[in-house]
């Protein structure tokens, strides 16, 4: 009977923890401070707030263990806990971890509907003073918007645009500072193209430009240079659907045509268009970013040293070539990145989003330009400018043009959207406009018929 | 004092006697079941029943809606998913045949050979299985170079062939992948088809020869008949690997070029972790489920039989 009886209660404890481990997960203690007592006394209740960032450039996880020391100085209580996510595996487990309703508190990345579209996402607007607000450069934080509300301060603005191997522009005798002054046109690429292509003299194809086909971030750069902002407008409009189109296709089928890319171009991995560019297999890869100085300044390093075999580049940053009918500079690729707050599943703790927003805004504050330093980018927030003055990592010939390309940013049209449309966007990107663009390199499609197929879909998906 | 020693004159039995009787006679026996139960009931049934309820839902983590059939009606009226459910038929139909011919072939050579050669030959066919997809698929990724100094390029050119597109052009790249399979991952199959020929009585054959039998009615009445179990088990697991084939579509092709190799696994991901839709994915995943029970019943039906030795 004895046995019996605590074979019956060892049997209820077991099922009591599994309903328990299965149940709702509490909710966090409240705390002490509501949200009335703001700016007059700190709450002081111990807190932790969880970080998911990411190796933002090569020596930021020194930087995150500063930023975080210097705000325990002055928030002793709360405790940051942060782990450094790999670029491969990262997305993935934060994607699981939002949708099962427990992800960090702030997580590294660029704004996406998608979040919000959980109800996870939280807006920061309430927390921003305009100290803050007035230290951002205009436009940089509506890098971080969706739908008129903040979640997110940037970090950087990334910047897609084109880099070269100075030594072959130099051979085709190409003026490289004149087009990072001006920028320049397709058919100016087209012509600069023609010296840029040649049989090298171990036989192999020194292509003018290296880029690749297994993502539709060339397609998404061609057709802002065409001036098209997205395939619809800021205001939900289909806009693929004029002559604009038909053009960006048509000069992407030439660069396959004229053996200006790789005739391979639809089945090459990023990976293996560095390889081209690095093996002078091509005079420009596409989708550079100016980050590509301090990486290539740091295989030169690696030549040097005999730790890699290759030729030593000098790196120009270009921008993208614009349509004919694009006036100016033409128009850049990008976004901004950087921390996104999020709420977890039944918390509603008002003190920790508080604390949550102060470590957010000790994350990307002046001492976090560093991460825009590093990747020679221009910074986002006048107090990071300052910080960092005269300390500029990025070389005088292209922080110029990469302040330029910034200015001529081209608006993110999935900010501004309500959610269902931004989620109609995602899966035409995704089952549409990725297997047409696919279709179009391989020389399975012509440009005039991928452009029919792209705006009949379009109208069916995004009216 | 005396009371003591009165006993008393049983009462009617409590209510609860033979529960306590039970517990008592098999009490470990449930409680050693417990733990398997347990496992099962949280990690499979729990999660089977919700991704059952989470198909006829709009998922949110907040707040899901009931939609119906909506999530199954859009899946049926969705061109990709047609198009995912023929690559998947492609993909198995046109492996798992061929991987059990290649395999029984191997087996069969290897079992002529001498025990040595014969562990040998195991091992090394094994080795494949211990390496990950994942490490697998990137090498071959490797070896579906696209340019002419790709290694596949490489071979295709001593025979004065172009380079080949392998996974960037839509008429190829499925096939590249069957390719793939059919190069690797033969080392469990032909350790069941040897252990299987070595079971086959010898004297079936001796009695063969004293009748005249030539090679191939030995082979097609013996040696085939006798190895159908292992064939149907080879080709009910093959099938339903093949309809679950993912990790090279992942990380090869991402389903590409042109939906070319959109599997009906990559769709499902593509579905939850791409669009975070869980509930046209949990609908795709019990359509995918219902496709491989009714082909493995097919499969039981048609090809089973008693084996008597």
């Amino acid at each position: 009977m004895k046995f019996n009886k605590w074979l019956t209660l060892a049997l209820v404890l077991v099922f009591v923890t599994v309903a328990a481990a299965c149940g709702k997960q509490a909710e966090p203690p409240a705390n002490q401070a509501d949200g009335s007592n703001a700016g007059q006394q700190q709450d002081t209740t111990p807190d932790t707030v969880k970080v998911w960032t990411y190796p933002v450039h090569a020596a930021y996880e020194n930087d995150i263990k500063e930023l975080i020391a210097d705000f325990n100085k002055k928030y002793p209580h709360i405790k940051v806990e942060y782990e450094i996510l790999s670029w491969a595996e990262g997305p993935k487990k934060f994607d699981v971890a939002l949708n099962a309703g427990n992800p960090p508190d702030l997580y590294f990345g660029g704004m996406n509907g998608q979040y919000v579209s959980t109800g996870l996402a939280m807006p920061i607007d309430s927390y921003m003073t305009d100290e803050i607000k007035n230290d951002f450069l205009p436009g940089t934080l509506d890098t971080m918007k969706f739908g008129g509300k903040q979640y997110g301060m940037p970090l950087y603005q990334s910047l897609w645009g084109w880099g070269a191997n100075k030594r072959i522009l130099d051979e085709a005798g190409i003026d490289y500072k004149k087009i990072q002054e001006n920028g320049w046109t397709w058919d100016e690429f087209l012509d600069a193209a023609k010296k840029l292509s040649k049989t090298l003299p171990n036989g192999t194809q020194q292509y003018a430009l290296v880029t690749d086909g297994t993502s539709i971030d060339f397609l998404d750069m061609i057709t802002r240079s065409a001036g098209l902002v997205d395939a619809i407008d800021e205001k939900g409009n289909f806009i693929w659907n004029d002559n604009r189109i038909v053009e960006a296709l048509g000069f992407i089928s030439k660069l396959v045509k004229d053996g200006i890319i790789p005739k391979e171009t639809v089945a090459i991995a990023p990976q293996k268009r560095t390889e081209m560019f690095y093996a002078g297999q091509a005079a420009i890869i596409s989708k550079a970013i100016p980050y590509y100085d301090v990486m290539i300044a740091n295989r030169n390093k690696d030549i040097d040293a005999g730790k890699v075999q290759g030729e030593k580049i000098e790196y120009i940053q270009l921008p993208v070539p614009h349509a004919p009918s694009v006036q100016g500079f033409g128009y850049t690729t990008g976004g901004g990145e950087g921390y996104i707050a999020f709420t977890q599943k039944g918390a509603n703790n008002e003190q920790h989003k508080k604390n949550t927003f102060l470590v957010m805004e000790a994350l990307s504050g002046a001492k976090a330009g560093n991460s825009a330093n590093e990747l020679c980018l221009p910074f986002v927030r006048k107090s990071q400018a300052k910080e960092f003055e005269g300390k500029s990592l990025a070389k005088e010939i292209n922080i110029g043009v990469a302040k330029k390309m910034r200015e001529n940013l081209a608006p993110q049209v999935a900010l501004s959207i309500d959610v269902d449309k931004a989620a109609k966007l995602k899966q035409y990107r995704e089952q549409v406009e990725k297997p047409i663009f696919q279709a179009l390199l391989a020389g399975e499609k012509t440009p005039e018929a991928a452009a029919e197929e792209l705006k009949n879909k379009g109208q069916q998906m995004l009216r | 004092m005396k009371t003591n020693n009165v006993r008393a004159i049983p009462g009617p039995k409590a209510p609860h006697s033979r529960f306590v009787q039970f517990w008592k006679d098999y009490g470990w026996a449930y409680l050693f079941i417990l733990a398997p139960v347990l496992l099962f009931l949280i990690f499979t049934l729990y999660p089977v029943v919700s991704a059952f309820l989470m198909s006829f839902q709009k998922y949110n983590v907040l707040h899901s809606k009931w939609i119906g059939f909506d999530n199954y009606a859009y899946m049926f009226t969705d061109n990709v998913f047609w198009k995912s459910i023929k690559n998947t038929v492609i993909f198995t139909v046109g492996t798992v045949p061929v991987n059990i011919a290649i395999t029984f072939i191997l087996a069969f050579f290897i079992f002529q050979m001498k025990q040595s050669w014969q562990t040998f030959f195991k091992a090394s066919l094994y080795l494949p299985a211990v390496a990950s997809g994942v490490t697998i698929s990137l090498v071959w990724l490797a070896i579906f170079d696209p340019t002419a100094s790709g290694l596949m390029n490489r071979v295709i050119g001593l025979f004065g062939l172009d380079p080949v597109l392998w996974l960037g052009q839509s008429n190829k790249a499925l096939f590249s992948l069957m390719l793939m399979s059919y190069l690797g991952a033969h080392g469990s199959g032909i350790i069941l088809y040897l252990a299987a020929m070595g079971g086959i009585p010898k004297s079936l054959y001796e009695a063969a020869d004293i009748d005249h039998a030539s090679g191939w009615t030995k082979f097609s009445k013996i040696t085939w008949p006798l190895l159908k179990p292992t064939t149907l088990y080879l080709a009910v697991t093959g099938v339903i690997t093949s309809f679950q084939v993912f990790i090279s579509v992942y990380l090869m092709t991402q389903g590409g070029p042109n939906f070319a190799t959109t599997t009906i696994a990559y769709l499902i991901y593509e579905a939850a972790f791409v669009f975070y839709d869980f509930g046209l994915a949990s609908a795709q995943s019990f359509v995918l489920a219902g496709l491989i029970i009714l082909v493995s019943v097919i499969q039981f039906k048609y090809f089973s039989s008693d084996i008597e030795y």
